[in-house]
């Protein structure tokens, strides 16, 4: 046991710089972690009750999030590489809601609810095509990187507000609201970002990575509005590499 | 729920059960239920739908997943999976049809399939909606058809036409009754929401979201319809005002029935009253009575049918529907009916109409707004039911200036002073026009000012307290009234209800308002 666990040191430890001059021209990766922030948006929701539009003007909140990602890039010159990764994220978030509801008897004479609901979900599926710029320093790898990114996003909107009322229904007692998960078109942005890799051997090395990602897809909200929203945000991922 | 619908339902289980493995389960078996939804879903067999928050059980969910083959929903195959606020499966209800491949390629397109619904149904059907491609599990298997809605006539109809041959596969009536709240044009052309019940042949004037049933009659100016109806004491249902799409368009018919709800709104959420008996006792508005030649300019309380007939006018009103005071007032004769039921004849008479004559115009300045001109609240009574709107011409009272309206039949003006009651025998001793006598006190006790008779000055509550005014005279009247009341009666009641609901200050202004108009 203790002898496996010397070789395996061992082949970690081989040194970087004696393979320099047969640098595997390929990296892949996979990567983990958090999606710190991201921008809240708006999104107003209608539909037709009591011979009159219903508004629902909701704030949606996203919270932190889990991000996933998986990338291969070519080595093009020494400093240069080409890197294409994917993607997903999730995050829960919560709507400020604001609801006029049209009145069974009378013309603009809305009553209002505000509410909020939460476990609202974003995903989003991008990918991004980068040129990352290197500085090696022993086995210390600094990457900049910059490039465009297709992303598609899906979110929990708020279609309905449930409520109860009883005559003369003047006012209205909140009971909660029905979400509708929306999906967008494929929408274009950029990524930028850095990543610092700590390599392990000539193949194996552990980076932690930031990339910000900003694209605004168009999200369809019930009752035909269409927005668009801050997509992507700045995510913090640590990274497994595999060069070969 | 119709007949047809619940065949159709029917039909569909059947359907379901026939081809496959329903999966239901209990609570034992949640858990593994649950996993078995996150791996459909996540090879894109299931769809999640909608999330319902749980009203009873706070942080509890309900995901509606609709079962996907080939991106075609299939039509009744829908499961619902209750999770708590960690996300754990508590339940999952609905059905999954296991084993269901179909190729989901359409031979038509989706404008051909409503083409074809359209060609199958009667004459004049139109396709609504957007067709959605969709696998309809039938016995014999499950098809891939347009799902579409048609409407004819007065019919709503689910069609499921075949995406490849254009054959229609199915087909249910889905309209459904339910209280329904359209739109209406009033006598004036204002558009206003019409409380109606929608049912299969189309939409019926008969409130169903207030409390007692308020129901709109037609007698479509039918001399026979109005005789039988009125003097024979039959309202036939036949009769009750419809519309095919809910979308009002007869003005009489309009008014009359959405302001009985205001004026049942009014009673309600000033008063605390529930209609005519405080019981929600049933109401009905009966329109178009009599034909035209007979120039039938009035509006009448039915104290046998609770009802209010409204006539049609004539070359110089308009139907008599078409102003909420009118409608008030004669409402407010079957409240004077249930609680003190003064006589309609002299003094009780002249306060029997007095007292309409208030509830008309405090149910007026309740849903109008205060000022000049045609739907605007003010003092004079009936003065929207003229073309021409031109008060005192147009109108037929006033509560500020009662001495305004003059009657070449009985000689006098309408008295603002109880010096210049009419003792005669025309009118019932004179119930219209005595009344002004009550209704300037009324008008003096909100407004304040002179009364042109004996120049005596009210300071008033003020027109912010008109509120406090409305309740005094309602509690003095419905509550210590009897049938032979006299103006001094009323002077004393509404002193009592004043000491009652406010204080020795309102009372006074009470007292003041009488003084004025001459009654001690």
């Amino acid at each position: 046991m203790r002898r496996a666990l010397a070789i395996g040191l061992a082949l970690l430890a081989t040194p970087t710089d004696a393979a320099a001059a047969e640098e595997p021209r390929f990296v892949a990766a996979v990567a983990g972690g958090a999606l710190l922030f991201s921008s809240g948006w708006s999104a107003t929701s209608s539909y037709a009750e009591f011979a009159e539009a219903a508004r629902i003007d909701a704030a949606y909140e996203p919270g932190p999030g889990v991000a996933l990602e998986a990338s291969l890039a070519m080595r093009i010159t020494r400093r240069l590489r080409l890197a294409t990764a994917f993607d997903w994220t999730r995050r829960n978030g919560e709507a400020a809601i604001d609801a006029q509801l049209p009145h069974p008897f009378f013309f603009d004479r809305p009553r209002r609810i505000e509410a909020s609901a939460s476990g609202l979900e974003r995903t989003e599926r991008a990918s991004h095509l980068d040129l990352e710029w290197l500085a090696v320093e022993g086995r210390v790898e600094l990457a900049v990187f910059a490039g465009a990114t297709a992303l598609r996003a899906e979110a929990d909107l708020v279609e309905r507000v449930d409520y109860a009322h009883e005559y003369p229904y003047d006012e209205v007692s909140f009971r909660s609201v029905a979400t509708r998960r929306v999906s967008s078109d494929l929408a274009f942005g950029w990524n930028a970002g850095a990543s610092l890799e700590w390599r392990f051997s000539r193949r194996l090395g552990l980076a932690l990575q930031a990339r910000y990602v900003d694209a605004r897809p168009e999200l369809t909200a019930p009752g035909g509005e269409t927005v668009r929203i801050d997509a992507g945000g700045l995510q913090t991922v640590a990274a497994l590499r595999v060069r070969f | 729920m119709p007949p047809a619908y619940r065949n159709a339902l029917l039909l569909m289980a059947l359907a379901l059960a026939g081809l496959g493995a329903g999966a239901t389960s209990g609570d034992d078996e949640t858990r593994p239920a649950g996993a078995r939804i996150d791996a459909l879903a996540a090879r894109g067999e299931l769809r999640l739908v909608r999330v319902q928050e749980d009203a009873d059980f706070p942080g509890r969910r309900h995901l509606r997943y609709d079962q996907v083959v080939g991106g075609a929903r299939v039509v009744g195959a829908q499961l619902v999976r209750q999770i708590d606020g960690e996300g754990r499966t508590l339940s999952v209800h609905g059905r999954f049809l296991e084993g269901l491949a179909a190729d989901t390629t359409p031979a038509l397109r989706a404008e051909q399939a409503a083409r074809a619904a359209e060609a199958a149904s009667p004459w004049g059907a139109r396709a609504v909606g957007e067709p959605e491609l969709v696998l309809l599990p039938l016995p014999a298997g499950a098809r891939l058809v347009f799902a579409l809605w048609v409407r004819f006539d007065q019919n709503l109809e689910r069609i499921f036409v075949d995406a490849r041959t254009g054959a229609i596969a199915w087909r249910y009536d889905d309209l459904r009754t339910e209280a329904a709240v359209g739109t209406g044009t009033g006598v004036w052309g204002d558009r206003k929401k019409v409380s109606a019940d929608s049912g299969p042949g189309g939409f019926r004037a008969e409130d169903r979201l207030r409390p007692p049933a308020l129901t709109t009659y037609d007698l479509g100016q039918s001399l026979s319809a109005s005789s039988v109806t009125f003097t024979g004491g039959l309202l036939d249902p036949a009769r009750v005002a419809r519309s095919a799409d809910n979308n009002w368009m007869d003005g009489a018919i309009v008014d009359a029935h959405v302001y009985a709800g205001w004026t049942y709104d009014y009673y309600f959420k000033r008063h605390g009253r529930r209609g005519i008996d405080g019981r929600d006792l049933p109401l009905r508005s009966v329109t178009h009575f009599l034909p035209p030649s007979l120039g039938f300019a009035n509006a009448f309380w039915d104290p046998f049918q609770n009802a209010v007939y409204y006539g049609d006018g004539d070359a110089v009103y308009a139907p008599f529907a078409g102003a909420i005071d009118v409608v008030a007032h004669e409402i407010t004769h079957g409240v004077t009916q249930y609680t003190w039921d003064g006589i309609y004849a002299g003094e009780s008479g002249a306060l029997n109409e007095a007292f309409s004559d208030i509830m008309g115009t405090a149910a007026e300045f309740f849903h109008e707004p205060a000022g000049e001109g045609r739907m605007r609240a003010d003092y004079w009574l009936g003065e929207d039911l003229a073309f021409g709107f031109d008060p005192p011409r147009s109108a037929v009272r006033s509560m500020q200036n009662p001495s305004a309206f003059c009657s070449e039949t009985l000689g006098i003006c309408d008295p603002d002073h109880y010096s210049r009651l009419y003792r005669g025998p025309l009118d019932g001793g004179g119930v219209h026009h005595n009344g002004g006598i009550a209704s300037q006190a009324f008008f003096l006790l909100v407004e304040g000012g002179l009364n042109r008779t004996s120049l005596r000055r009210v300071l008033g509550l003020g027109p912010q307290h008109r509120d406090k005014a409305e309740r005094i005279f309602y509690r003095g009247f419905t509550s210590y009234l009897t049938p032979s009341a006299t103006f001094a009666d009323a002077r004393a009641a509404t002193i009592r209800a004043a000491l009652d609901l406010y204080g020795e200050a309102e009372a006074a202004e009470v007292a003041s308002a009488w003084a004025a108009v001459g009654v001690q």
